[in-house]
């Protein structure tokens, strides 16, 4: 097992990512082949498609900001995205990203993807609990090169999720575990079971006979048009 | 509890927080003042449902 380290840095949120990067990379090393380390400034789409090209047989991490169908690279410009899903078919794919578990996570797990490990809502913290939401967010891939399937990464980092967040509560800390409440509750790993459809069947439908790519571009249009979420 | 109530609660709350304590919500960091709760609808419902979230989750899990 091999893996690609994504984790640029260009703002504070990006440095908190990149410090909980390191961490997971300091696990990592002795289990599993690193095979680049892009990471710790802007990181263009380019270099990581080149990294993966090079390497068909790695698995992605990544850490950085997300939105629902693209991961970040720097402030303006994706290394994935619905045009180049494509490279992620055939890997594993860890992020720790708000959002993506929703369309690009989907998406990527239908043209092949392995696995997706993905949050499908805004990703919470608070700074008091920085060590905390460390374990939290570097704990599946952690268990991942132990050498789990993902399905039980996937439930031995909720669990120890929840045993943070009786720590957390226990030490008078009620945000920060309303916050990994939050985060608990919207991590998916699309792997052995496909992800759920869409809940709109509106949106089921166009996904189903345009792809996410159309349903992605009509949802934004919808938001500009002052239309609420469904 | 009304969310306007939970909000009034929550914001009374924050204000006994220090002044370094920080909220990241996605690429945002927010200090204890969070003026977004008051300008945001969707930040608003999501603060609400992290708080109602961890008290279900506190009672559902509640021993017998």
């Amino acid at each position: 097992m091999s893996w690609l380290i994504v984790s640029p840095v260009f703002d504070t949120v990006t440095q908190d990512c990149y410090e909980e990067s390191r961490d997971a990379l300091e696990y990592m090393r002795d289990k599993v082949k690193i095979v680049g380390d892009l990471s710790g400034r802007a990181i263009g789409c380019g270099e990581v498609e080149d990294a993966l090209k090079a390497e068909p047989e790695a698995n992605l991490a990544f850490w950085n900001h997300g939105s629902e169908d693209k991961l970040w690279g720097s402030e303006t410009e994706a290394i994935i995205d619905l045009q180049n899903v494509g490279v992620l078919s055939g890997r594993e794919v860890y992020t720790v990203a708000c959002s993506f578990g929703k369309t690009g996570g989907v998406e990527a797990y239908k043209v092949g993807a392995k696995a997706v490990w993905a949050s499908t809502e805004v990703v919470t913290y608070t700074n008091d609990a920085k060590e905390e939401f460390k374990e939290a967010f570097t704990n599946g891939i952690k268990r991942r090169v132990d050498g789990f399937p993902w399905k039980e990464c996937l439930e031995k980092t909720k669990n120890r999720m929840t045993e943070l967040i009786d720590k957390l509560v226990a030490e008078g800390k009620n945000l920060a575990a309303s916050c990994m409440t939050w985060d608990r509750d919207h991590l998916v790993c699309y792997n052995e079971s496909p992800p759920p459809p869409e809940a709109c069947p509106v949106s089921r439908v166009m996904a189903g006979l345009f792809g996410y790519r159309v349903l992605t571009k009509l949802r934004k249009v919808r938001e500009k048009l002052g239309f609420r979420k469904g | 509890m009304r969310e306007k109530d939970l909000i009034q609660a929550l914001k009374e709350k924050l204000k006994k927080k220090d002044d370094d304590w920080t909220f990241t919500y996605g690429r945002e960091v927010l200090t204890a003042k969070i003026e977004k709760i008051d300008n945001d609808k969707k930040f608003r419902r999501v603060v609400v449902e992290m708080i109602n979230g961890l008290s279900m989750d506190l009672i559902l899990r509640e021993k017998p």
